[in-house]
């Protein structure tokens, strides 16, 4: 044990030091505490209706429960494939090989995953001015509901190590197991749908926060059980919290003596895990940060066929997004569309700016995640003998049907939830569309600038004050229309967007020329 | 035939290589070795375009970042850069569109010499990196390159693939190509050099002619300069 705490100790000493040895790195926990408190401050200061006019706070319960379950699912999703993600590679090469207990390294697993649940729910403090003026919630009731997301990521995890552990290498099981999935699923897919739907749009958020606060969702594993003991805190019921969390409690504690009974050699069950973990933290060190590809691939027809010169790379660019995805958008970008429309049915009061805000801020991930991004960290780019300007455009080019189908899917249900016209609803799809070229157009002129940056954390919040920069245009032409029309404000918006775009691709033009491949 | 001239390539205040110039005539074959952390890979990679540097370099004449040098250059990475989700075969086909070549046939000769034709359906991500390495080699020569600069070329190769890169380095030469091939294994190039430069922290430490080494291995010449430089820095 004290081999894991002197590691422990060591690993959190080094990392405080390490802020020392890395400016960018300090100025970036600087900034990120300093947004924080500036959040608990305004949250504080902010008016709150008079008269407690608050939005009825069953309405933040039931949001709490579906994202814990969306947490939870995604966690789970990973278990058939490839396990618990509990353990690092270096934890694999250097303390599973030590004489050790394999119980006492799964204690340390699991903290080092609770710790990473926790810091990956972090993101919710900054909500706390919007949740205290909506709901009129107190910090530390956001800390519990930040305490529910780390738990249900947490108990995902551990139940997706169980449940590799057990289908590991027998495709029956995994079958079994998919299938008790899907019908439970499909089992309350088709509840939510029987209570929500037939109450009409005008009746869709009362129906869904009934269905989500409703006893046949609270006996849901995990998801419910949490939503259950966070309304219990939001409402005041220590019964309703305590049999929640003490649910969550007592899984735990069955998953536990499960694993140990079951398969107290788990090492192998976690190790797929930690190699795609590692192979995600070296292409996020290299800049490669990408798509992981499917663990199995379905090849289809071979060949390229068609590109010569730059073009080819766009017929590749196709080529890799046919194989890459299971649909035709990536899991990343269909997860945030669905988060789209699930805050767009809960904002359906609030119009459509926040929805398209919320919309465009989501793309910023999976643009990030984008090809051509992958593309600068292959040597082909460069070396192929094509004006820079032309190799450029081409490689840039599969973004544009990728943008525009993604904003379809996105927009077309926002549309029909929020009741837009027809032709706002094409507006909203081709403003979304000029945010996508916005990102991209930051992408390139941070790697055209600031190309031989390592630190990966300097280069997002170049990346971040550079949109910033280049929305900059078109966050001011919309302000000056705000009281014209929506339809107005965006379709001006997405002129400046997409005239700044094009700007900043053009100065770039010669970056292929001028490379900074310090990656490979 | 390639010309580096005064090339200092700096990393913030590091310098990563300072001051270097050689020349490779057409036809001639030159090893550059050093400990690791030498410059090795950062003056491949700047004679490859892929790194920002002060001074010049030029292929067959021309500065490095021309389309003509590119057309004229062939490039093996240190670490192999293959697609993950492109088969083999799609590869090869990927780099003959992308250099505008018309299909001779040269892509199936590469893969059968390096035992890759029979695994031509698979993808990228399917191959182990000896195989991706091999792959990247038949990447690099597929467009018949005049100067082909290998980065530590053997890592990860089976003997035969290392017999067949020996054979691929006498035959560019023969052919009148300049070839460039940095690495750690010397046996591997005792055979095929006709001049060695020895880096030591970013620099050369020694450059020496085939004719001039004498009876000296590359390896007895490898260690004399290095292990004399550490000798001297200790003292």
């Amino acid at each position: 044990m004290s081999t894991l705490l002197y590691l422990r100790g060591r690993r959190l000493k080094n990392q405080l030091k390490s802020l020392i040895h890395k400016p960018a790195r300090l100025i970036y926990v600087i900034l990120i505490a300093a947004c924080l408190v500036l959040t608990l401050v305004s949250g504080r200061a902010a008016t709150l209706p008079g008269n407690g006019a608050f939005r009825d706070q069953g309405e933040l319960s039931a949001l709490a429960a579906a994202v814990y379950l969306l947490m939870f699912l995604l966690a789970l999703n990973a278990g058939f494939s490839r396990g618990g993600n509990l353990f690092t590679m270096s934890d694999v090469n250097l303390l599973f090989p030590v004489p050790i207990r394999p119980q006492t390294v799964l204690f340390h697993g699991l903290l080092q995953q609770m710790a990473a649940s926790l810091l990956l729910g972090f993101f919710l403090l900054f909500q706390y001015a919007n949740l205290r003026m909506a709901y009129g919630i107190f910090f530390p009731q956001l800390l519990m509901l930040l305490a529910g997301y780390a738990a249900a990521t947490f108990l995902g995890q551990v139940t997706a190590m169980l449940i590799y552990s057990f289908t590991n290498g027998n495709p029956r099981r995994q079958m079994l197991c998919r299938a008790v999935l899907g019908t439970v699923l499909g089992v309350l897919a088709a509840y939510l749908a029987w209570r929500i739907l037939p109450g009409g749009r005008s009746e869709f958020l009362p129906s869904a926060v009934e269905a989500l606060n409703g006893p046949v969702f609270r006996c849901l594993p995990v998801a419910g059980w949490l939503g259950l003991a966070e309304d219990g805190l939001l409402r005041g019921s220590a019964p309703a919290a305590l049999a929640g969390f003490g649910l969550c409690a007592a899984y735990f504690a069955v998953l536990l003596a499960v694993i140990f009974r079951a398969d107290p050699d788990y090492y192998e069950d976690v190790l797929k895990s930690a190699e795609i973990a590692q192979s995600a933290i070296t292409a996020k060190k290299e800049g490669t940060m990408t798509e992981a590809p499917p663990q199995n691939v379905r090849v289809g027809k071979t060949g390229i066929r068609r590109g010569w010169g730059a073009q080819v790379f766009f017929y590749k660019h196709l080529l890799e997004n046919r194989r890459g995805r299971r649909f035709l958008l990536s899991g990343t970008s269909l997860t945030m569309a669905a988060v789209v429309i699930v805050f767009s049915a809960f904002m359906h009061d609030a119009g459509l700016l926040p929805t398209f805000l919320m919309s465009v801020y989501l793309q910023m991930f999976s643009a990030i995640l984008g090809r051509f991004n992958q593309e600068l960290t292959r040597p082909y780019l460069y070396l192929v003998p094509e004006p820079p300007m032309k190799k450029m455009l081409w490689a840039l080019a599969e973004t544009l049907p990728s943008a525009a189908l993604e904003a379809a899917v996105v927009f077309l249900p926002v549309g029909a939830i929020l009741g837009l016209s027809a032709g706002l609803t094409a507006v909203c799809v081709a403003a979304r569309i000029s945010f996508a070229m916005l990102y991209t157009a930051a992408n390139v002129v941070v790697e055209r600038l600031w190309g031989g940056v390592s630190s990966r954390v300097l280069v997002f919040f170049l990346f971040f004050v550079v949109t910033l920069g280049l929305a900059a245009p078109g966050v001011a032409v919309s302000l000056a229309l705000a009281d014209v029309s929506s339809g107005a404000m965006l379709s001006a918006d997405a002129l400046a967007n997409a005239a700044a775009s094009l700007t900043a691709l053009f100065l770039c033009r010669n970056m292929l020329q001028y490379a900074e491949l310090n990656n490979q | 035939m390639l010309r580096i001239n005064h090339v200092t390539k700096r990393y913030g205040k590091t310098a990563a290589n300072r001051d270097i110039s050689f020349f490779i005539d057409d036809g001639q074959i030159a090893v550059l070795l050093g400990p690791n952390g030498a410059g090795k890979s950062t003056i491949i990679k700047c004679i490859a375009g892929l790194l920002r540097f002060e001074g010049d370099i030029e292929i067959c004449g021309r500065p490095n970042k021309s389309l003509e040098a590119k057309r004229l250059l062939g490039y093996v990475p240190e670490m192999p850069a293959v697609y993950d989700l492109l088969t083999v075969e799609e590869h090869m086909e990927f780099i003959r569109r992308a250099y505008r070549l018309e299909d001779d046939g040269e892509a199936q000769r590469l893969l059968e010499r390096f035992e890759l034709w029979d695994k031509r359906d698979k993808l990228g991500k399917e191959l182990s990196k000896g195989m991706q390495q091999k792959l990247s080699i038949c990447c690099a020569l597929l467009h018949r390159p005049k100067v082909v600069i290998f980065d530590e070329p053997m890592i990860g190769l089976d003997p035969h693939a290392i017999k067949q890169l020996k054979e691929v380095f006498g035959e560019l030469r023969d052919s009148g190509a300049t070839v460039l091939i940095s690495t750690h294994m010397i046996d591997s190039v005792e055979n095929s050099w006709d001049v060695v430069h020895i880096m030591v922290n970013g620099s050369f430490a020694a450059t020496r002619k085939r004719d001039e080494a004498a009876e000296q291995s590359l390896e007895e010449l490898f260690f004399a300069v290095t292990e004399g430089n550490r000798e001297d820095a200790a003292q």
